[in-house]
């Protein structure tokens, strides 16, 4: 598996090399673009779940990148800084080469890829990763009014410190738009999402029977001990994945030029439920529950209302609101107690999560000044995810 | 003589005027004005420096009746809007004419609550020398994630 994860790297920038070479004219244009920004959030459930541990984060941002006319290869760097859980403070960096291939008409094919190294301090070391992104998209107008998009995404992640994070994602979409008259844009896309686990230890030494269930009481974080192979054993590897079909449809209404009400509704079926046993190390480490991290896994409805505006044109202040419903419904995962015993007779997690989103943001030349606020209000069966959580945020820009 | 001389120096004067209206391919702050209309064609056109560029055709209504415009936007790699036929549109930019056909180069697009911009007030281009997550373009996906708790 990771064989071939290398040959595909090596493949991409031998061609992407070899179309250099072939195509010196690409190389003329060269830009150098860097921007620094800086984002303050207060936020008063940063683990979003029960455990209301709240925070002031600080996130620092740094991104580079030079223009080859077809390419772009940039270099972004971030910091997120905790003031109350510095052991959560983390460093990222994502190098990447981007492509875009012009087609005849408006037509065209992009590549992307990058890699990502994100270390975290002290305790949460475990979840230090690193691995590639590679993305293909193609549009194609077939008529006028009809553009037709489809993509594919290829994402893996290596955790260095707990194999057993490892996981890869695979996602492929078709898209179909129409424009009517009416300034309404109707949007069909469906896609197939594929997570997953390669390495998940068979045998663990859990040391004081740890997991986050039973340590709620205290702060929830849901941060096992790491992972700690028997001494003398070769490791047995059990595998896990959950083959996730989707589909959406999405309606656009322009309401003059300023104004856009956009409505969507997705629809998603998981094609095989989580195996219990081999998922169970992953629920104890919280890992795969953590909302952020479980977009592939749920079963379910999302909608979506957004409205977007442009309130002065002169001035170019954007405001953008957004709220959306998802039913989330986890095949293989069953709720557990205080202690972290399975209930019974056992029974699936299911959440609904609303969220609530306004984004403003305005550009003063080359700065660019936004702020946001966020809500979540999940319930779930679960009690250690019945949550709610606030963001307020603001933040500078400043692209050279 | 003397009559000759002036005639010649009117024409030239003239010519010079007429000329000068049929040159403009460059950004002019002082002539920067707000269009909107309805696209009739998108177009992808060499431009004056020899390379691709999207051009829409904009109907647009006006006092003295419909006006066709041709607007000049961005090179095509820079242009990832998903602009169809009979889209409306509001277009700001530096206003010539050139053959007698009304035209526009491209400062900024607003189309259904999101405003697009091409180039900065004094129509520099935002596809050269300006950081990448001002570009429209951003290839496609942009980069410019932040990697908030949301």
């Amino acid at each position: 598996m990771r064989k071939n994860k290398r040959k595909l790297l090596i493949l991409t920038i031998c061609l992407l090399v070899g179309h250099m070479s072939r195509h010196p004219g690409d190389l003329t244009a060269r830009e150098l673009n860097f921007g620094v920004s800086y984002y303050g959030s207060y936020n008063d459930n940063i683990f979003m779940n029960a455990s209301k541990v709240k925070d002031y984060i600080s996130q620092l941002q740094a991104d580079l990148s030079v223009s080859l006319k077809r390419f772009n290869f940039y270099l972004d760097a971030s910091t997120d800084i905790f003031i109350d859980n510095p052991e959560f403070n983390s460093f990222n960096i994502e190098p990447g080469i981007e492509y875009l291939h012009p087609l005849k008409g408006r037509n065209a094919l992009y590549l992307d890829f990058s890699y990502t190294i994100l270390n975290y301090k002290d305790l949460y070391t475990d979840f230090n990763t690193s691995g590639p992104l590679i993305q293909a998209g193609i549009k194609l107008y077939t008529s006028p009014r009809t553009l037709l998009k489809a993509g594919a995404r290829f994402q893996s992640r290596n955790y260095a410190n707990f194999e057993s994070f490892d996981f890869s994602n695979y996602n492929a979409f078709i898209e179909f738009n129409h424009f009517l008259k009416s300034q309404t844009n109707l949007r069909l896309q469906t896609g197939f999402n594929y997570r997953y686990y390669p390495h998940i230890l068979a045998s663990y030494d859990f040391g004081d029977n740890y997991n986050y269930y039973n340590n709620r009481g205290s702060n929830g974080k849901g941060k096992g001990p790491g992972q700690h192979r028997p001494p003398g054993q070769n490791p047995r590897y059990n595998t896990m994945s959950v083959p996730n079909f989707y589909g959406l449809l999405g309606i656009n209404q322009g309401i003059g030029t300023r104004l856009g009400i956009n409505g969507e509704l997705e629809l998603r079926a998981n094609l095989r439920d989580f195996d219990h046993a081999s998922a169970e190390t992953l629920i104890k480490n919280a890992y795969i529950l953590y909302p952020l991290n479980d977009d592939y896994l749920w079963n379910g409805a999302r909608l979506t209302l957004q409205l977007k505006m442009v309130l002065f044109n002169r001035l170019a202040v954007s405001v953008e609101g957004r709220v959306s419903y998802f039913n989330k419904n986890y095949p293989g995962i069953f709720i557990m107690d205080e202690q972290g015993n399975p209930v019974e007779p056992a029974v699936e997690r299911n959440d609904s999560l609303l969220l609530y989103m306004l984004k403003i943001s305005k550009k003063i030349g080359k700065l660019e000044l936004f702020t946001d606020f966020f809500y979540r209000h999940n319930d779930s069966n679960d009690d250690y995810f019945f949550y709610k959580m606030l963001t307020i945020s603001a933040g500078i820009g400043y692209y050279f | 003589m003397k009559k000759i001389a002036i005639t010649l120096y009117i024409l030239f004067l003239l010519s010079v005027t007429v000329f000068a209206e049929q040159q403009v391919k460059y950004f002019q702050v002082d002539k920067v004005k707000t269009i909107r209309g309805e696209i009739i064609d998108i177009k992808t056109e060499k431009s004056y420096h020899k390379s691709d560029f999207i051009v829409i055709y904009l109907k647009v209504k006006e006092k003295t009746g419909e006006e066709i415009y041709r607007v000049e936007v961005s090179p095509e790699w820079f242009f990832a809007m998903d602009l169809m036929k009979g889209g409306k549109v509001e277009v700001t930019g530096s206003y010539c004419t050139v053959d007698g056909q009304n035209s526009m180069m491209t400062q900024s697009i607003t189309f259904q609550g999101e405003k697009y911009e091409f180039r900065d007030k004094y129509g520099f281009p935002l596809w050269r020398g300006k950081g990448k997550y001002m570009k429209q373009g951003n290839r496609g996906q942009g980069k410019r994630k932040r990697r908030g708790r949301h």
